[in-house]
């Protein structure tokens, strides 16, 4: 509950207690610089060929995982594609890796892995030359993604079109297939025709929920001093050098002020001169600023998607069930009412049910210099904790309830009756399934309890007087505890 | 060190396919016998069939009945799976089975049929709406019998639900 | 120190508050009862989806299928049944005795002798939806969700009540 206290030590002029003060950075508060901490760390990420050793173990069982999903069982959950992508992936990547490693997923992730190489010629080493006002030799067209799309509107609307099909995409490992194959050959298609990795930018459909929830990782790479940035003449970080490629997300180190955009590949701290590039451990939940209503909408998305996880895949009902599972069923009806219902709930009446908060407040607030768009992005930032929540309190049944299937197909990855660690005929047994609804509530008080306290802390740095900064925000904490409510229904009601 | 990373690529490209095969067929070998076969029940279409039912083909089409022939006297194996739902696999006149099949696990019958014959097999366990039609022979070939001169004629599989297509 | 204090502050709210539901509702006013559930699974999904019981209550499931082999996965009452179709009897085992024979039982007999929300799942792979058919057994009282609803609006109230005190920002826009 050091929320307002954390304020006021911000909007201090001089940060006392904290390491070297004399330092400007962009992240304020408590944190600790692990290259510093950890001199093997950055001698592991300053290496060339760290990337592409991350990469390649990725690469190897992504692969593989494609294969069983061809040439394997029909039957998901005898699938290794299916329950490691869509319970051991999953489970790891919305619990631990987003929330304490950023996007940490993005240096390893072996989709991009051709599109890179297409564009670089290069698997390790780094090309020095003149491209595009970069200090390295680029292939493929370099041209520049068009600026109405340079946001991550098409993540959003591919995300929510992809999750609408997710009856589909978590049972039938071939619809996986598909999915992921596509992902990888559009990626290699992008990265001839665009610059950069364009395609994680804006159109990859997990990078858009990535950057959202990256904003509450407790790691972040930053610039370590902002003056160094400032009087830095090469700004290699951006232009790339003769040490590193060129940010491929776009970044100039001296302005990167929050997680969302950054794919934390390690380029910029290879090529930084000045060694000016830092990876911090901060407290969580620390960048709070959305940016734009397409980061807005990326929130109320995913805490819809989330809500509706939970009752089709998590639920008791099964007529949901049939109507998700329209491949199968064929009523196309029921999926309409569902899909449409999704789509309507996810893009228009959780926003105007929120939009509408906002202008109660406002009005309660009596402030009328606060413009509705100014507190409506500010405070829709509630909804990026408590939808991470919200996903990690879905997610853990998932490795709870079907756990031994890892272990049935980590012996017999294609269903063919293979042995490899004499654990495919473990019989499936759940993991104190009573217990779920014991984590899943603190999980989501948490999540009410981070986005409440962010949306007073953002009324109080704007009306700066606590009794109006409360009639501001109350609406919208009235509206988290609600959809809270709603939530600890479904899991333990 | 750019070298190092395209071999190890390539490695890796070519080498995973290879092992998984490698590993398939480490596993697939069992118990010697003279035939072997590969029996996967589909309950969609309710179908035995020899053909590979995996996730490339799996929804795209029902496959083809299998009628399996083996020679009096041969030891056969067959191999049991199924594609969807648990199947039971039985021929009751050889005596062999019931035996439960869950999807993703792969179990087997062996036996020696003496006498020349068509045997019929069926699926022991209801696994859906074509699950009265699930049927499938073993002809068993006596002295200078071949499929062509079956004395007789052989049984025609009932195929309303595979003409129908998928419910 | 200010912040640890409102931080207990937001505690002691969220407690009270938990506490008080409990104490208001955590009580069951009914008599403990037989009931005779006839179950039916499907592809994919368990009739009747939900069974609502009180603590004490006798429970007595019979279980069909209508369609393929299904299995029956009672959390928290150590009962695993294998339905098969067209047959009235069930093959019962009990998850905490994996070596033991399944036995053949007509009905399963249960006794909701603990509270909260325990979901049936089938346990025999029987299609694609298979991870995700299940049922709901809600026990009442249901303490655990009493206490986290009256606790998340007692959150809000002390998170409320905390940032009223806090100390005015001297530079706010």
């Amino acid at each position: 509950m050091n929320a307002l206290e954390t304020i006021e030590r911000r909007s201090a002029a001089a940060p006392t207690g904290l390491p070297e003060p004399s330092k400007r950075t962009f992240l304020t508060g408590r944190r600790m610089e692990l290259f510093e901490k950890f001199p093997r760390l950055y001698w592991l990420v300053t290496r060339r060929w760290f990337q592409f050793a991350v990469v390649v173990p990725n690469l190897l069982f992504f692969y593989a995982f494609l294969i069983a999903g061809v040439f394997g069982s029909p039957v998901g959950n005898r699938n290794i594609i299916i329950i490691f992508i869509w319970i051991l992936w999953w489970f790891a990547l919305i619990t631990a890796l987003v929330p304490f490693a950023s996007r940490v997923w993005c240096t390893v992730c072996p989709l991009p892995f051709f599109g890179d190489w297409i564009q670089r010629r290069a698997l390790i080493n780094v090309r020095t030359g003149r491209t595009c006002g970069l200090q390295n030799q680029m292939y493929g067209l370099n041209k520049k993604w068009p600026k109405a799309l340079s946001n991550i509107w098409l993540q959003n609307i591919a995300f929510l079109g992809l999750c609408t099909f997710s009856a589909m995409l978590v049972t039938r490992p071939i619809v996986t297939v598909w999915v992921l194959g596509s992902l990888i050959v559009l990626a290699a298609l992008m990265a001839g025709v665009f610059r950069g990795r364009t395609f994680c930018n804006y159109v990859c459909p997990i990078s858009g929920f990535l950057s959202l929830f990256s904003m509450t990782s407790t790691l972040a790479l930053r610039s370590k001093d902002l003056d160094v940035c400032a009087k830095c003449k090469t700004k290699s970080c951006s232009v790339g050098s003769d040490k590193g490629w060129a940010c491929p997300w776009g970044i100039y180190m001296g302005k990167l002020d929050r997680n969302n955009y950054c794919g934390l590949c390690m380029e910029c701290v290879k090529s930084c001169p000045n060694d000016n590039i830092g990876l911090f451990l901060r407290p969580a939940m620390s960048d709070t600023r959305i940016k734009g209503y397409d980061e807005s909408w990326k929130a109320f998305i995913m805490l819809t998607l989330a809500a509706a996880y939970s009752i089709v895949l998590l639920g008791p009902y099964g007529i949901v069930k049939d109507f998700a599972n329209v491949a199968e069923v064929g009523d196309w009806k029921g999926f309409g009412i569902y899909a449409g219902g999704l789509w309507l709930t996810a893009l228009a009446a959780l926003p105007a049910a929120f939009a509408a908060c906002v202008w109660i407040g406002r009005r309660l607030a009596g402030r009328s210099d606060l413009g509705q768009k100014e507190i409506f992005l500010g405070l829709s930032y509630v909804f990026v904790p408590m939808g991470l929540l919200a996903w990690i309190a879905f997610s853990f049944p998932l490795i709870m309830i079907n756990g031994s299937y890892i272990l049935n197909v980590m012996s017999d990855p294609m269903g063919r009756g293979w042995d490899l660690f004499r654990t495919a005929q473990i019989h499936w047994s759940p993991i104190l399934p009573e217990y779920v609804g014991c984590i899943q509530a603190p999980l989501l008080f948490l999540g009410a309890f981070y986005a409440i306290r962010a949306g007073y802390r953002f009324a109080l740095e704007k009306t700066g007087t606590p009794a109006v900064a409360v009639r501001l925000a109350a609406p919208v904490s009235i509206l988290v505890t609600a959809i809270t409510l709603a939530f600890l229904k479904l899991f333990v009601g | 060190m750019e070298k190092i990373g395209v071999i190890l690529t390539v490695a890796v490209l070519i080498l995973t396919p290879v092992g998984m095969i490698a590993a398939d067929r480490h596993f697939a070998s069992g118990e010697p016998a003279d035939v072997t076969f590969t029996l996967t029940g589909v309950s969609d279409g309710g179908v035995w069939t020899e053909e590979a039912v995996v996730g490339h083909n799996y929804w795209r089409r029902t496959p083809k009945p299998a009628r399996l022939v083996a020679r009096a006297g041969q030891k056969v194996r067959i191999r049991l799976q199924s594609a969807d739902v648990t199947h039971g696999f039985s021929i009751p006149d050889l005596d062999v089975g019931p035996i439960l099949i869950e999807p993703g696990h792969v179990v087997e019958a062996v036996f020696t049929p003496e006498e020349p014959g068509e045997y019929l097999f069926q699926c022991t366990t209801r696994c859906g709406k074509c699950h009265e039609e699930m049927l499938g022979s073993l002809v068993v070939l006596g002295e200078g019998e071949t499929l062509e001169n079956y004395p007789g004629g052989l049984i025609k599989p009932r195929t309303k639900c595979l003409l129908h297509g998928r419910s | 120190m200010r912040v640890m204090r409102q931080a207990m502050f937001v505690l002691v709210v969220v407690v009270l508050f938990a506490v008080a539901g409990v104490w208001a509702n955590g009580r069951s006013a009914d008599e403990p009862q037989t009931r005779i559930i006839h179950m039916t699974a499907r592809q994919y999904a368990f009739e009747p989806s939900t069974i609502r019981a009180n603590l004490g209550d006798t429970l007595v499931f019979r279980l069909q299928s209508a369609d393929v082999m299904h299995g029956f996965y009672l959390e928290g009452h150590d009962v695993e049944a294998v339905i098969t179709p067209q047959s009235p009897y069930v093959e019962l085992r009990r998850p905490s005795e994996p070596d033991a024979r399944p036995q053949k039982v007509e009905e399963i007999v249960v006794t909701a002798d603990r509270t909260g929300k325990f979901r049936y799942r089938c346990s025999h792979t029987c299609g694609t939806m298979h991870p995700f058919m299940m049922g709901e057994l809600v026990v009442a009282p249901n303490r655990l969700f009493i206490a986290s609803s009256w606790g998340i609006v007692g959150l809000t109230a002390g998170l409320a009540g905390t940032a009223l005190s806090s100390r005015k920002k001297q530079n706010g826009a």
